[in-house]
């Protein structure tokens, strides 16, 4: 008897609950312009008492849907959050700051474009040069990465890596992965 | 989203409509938010801008579109000071869509509509290195005109500024 009695009343919080996390939207679903009598018997009596029977007798299921559901849109809120980070496992060898920059120059015959490293992507190559910390090594990376659109891209650049820890990075390259080719 | 109003590009002599964007690329690498404003539902980038291929590189020769502020004419300069007669794009890998002929199949969706033919031109760090065209059928109605175009938006009346004499 204990148990039964333990089992409703645990029924009767999670009731409570969920009509609490739902904001009693439940009985908006039933309000009708025209309503007989009969109708409204349903809508203010028979469907509340048979939703509370329902909810107490089968409490674990609603409540792990409600679980689930939580932990859900968490999962949603991250994925559509989601920015690109470089990885360990994306990185090359490190190179001089100089080697990489000598790398890098970007020439014209039209003189289109600065003869400066990353050409007109120089500006902000140097806001991330100024970053560059006398212990950092600079090291090439090469990833692929799947936007919270579901774009898929290669990205390369370098990064500045203290230890093994990635404290900054500078994308020179965005090239799209046709969907035939991401599968 | 409705079809978008395409790049321009000039083609071996000849105006195109590009269904490709290498400036967003751009814009993406540099963190830059260009502030364009959006005048209408097709062009949601609120600028066009005008690229050539010459020598074997793609070039940005043109770009217009107004910025948030409703008055001032964004152009090469704006972005690219120093560089008001052409832009290399070394900054673009990827592969160019120029739609050619007449329309087979209209989607009222971004760059979506067929066309009878695709010319394809690969890009690597600016530089052309492939061409190539993908016929995609022949048009029933042999009278419609030639070229990507859209057929529909809705453009949004900018709010009127307040003067003095109005505030």
């Amino acid at each position: 008897m204990n148990y039964v009695s333990a089992y409703i009343a645990t029924g009767t919080v999670t009731l409570v609950v969920f009509l609490w996390l739902n904001d009693f939207a439940l009985k908006d679903l039933f309000k009708l312009q025209k309503e007989t009598r009969w109708k409204r018997i349903i809508r203010t009596v028979i469907w509340p008492l048979t939703g509370c029977v329902i909810v107490i007798s089968v409490w674990p299921v609603f409540t792990g849907i409600e679980v689930k559901e939580y932990f859900d849109e968490r999962r949603r809120l991250v994925e559509r959050n989601r920015v690109f980070e470089v990885q360990l496992k994306d990185l090359g060898e490190p190179l001089s700051v100089a080697d990489m920059e000598a790398k890098e120059v970007v020439i014209d015959p039209l003189g289109a474009v600065p003869g400066l490293a990353f050409g007109h992507l120089n500006p902000a190559w140097t806001k991330f040069k100024q970053g560059i910390a006398f212990e950092d090594r600079l090291c090439p990376f090469d990833a692929v990465w799947t936007s919270p659109t579901w774009r898929k891209e290669r990205r390369t650049g370098y990064a500045r890596v203290r230890g093994k820890k990635i404290k900054g990075f500078f994308v020179a390259q965005i090239i799209e992965i046709p969907k035939d080719q991401s599968r | 989203m409705t079809a978008q109003i395409g790049e321009g590009l000039l083609l071996s002599g000849k105006k195109q409509v590009m269904c490709t964007e290498p400036l967003g690329v751009y814009f993406s690498l540099t963190g830059i938010e260009p502030g364009f404003e959006v005048s209408c539902t097709a062009l949601w980038r609120g600028y066009v801008g005008c690229w050539e291929i010459a020598e074997h590189r793609l070039y940005l020769i043109a770009l217009n579109g107004t910025l948030r502020d409703g008055q001032t004419q964004a152009t090469l300069e704006t972005f690219f000071p120093g560089y008001s007669d052409g832009v290399f794009a070394h900054w673009y890998t990827g592969q160019l869509r120029v739609p050619t002929g007449k329309l087979l199949r209209y989607v009222h969706g971004g760059y979506a509509s067929t066309y009878e033919a695709d010319i394809f031109i690969d890009i690597v760090k600016g530089e052309v290195v492939k061409t190539s065209t993908l016929v995609n059928g022949v048009a029933e109605d042999p009278t419609g005109s030639d070229g990507y175009r859209i057929h529909a938006m809705t453009t949004y009346a900018r709010e009127p500024r307040k003067t003095e004499a109005s505030a």
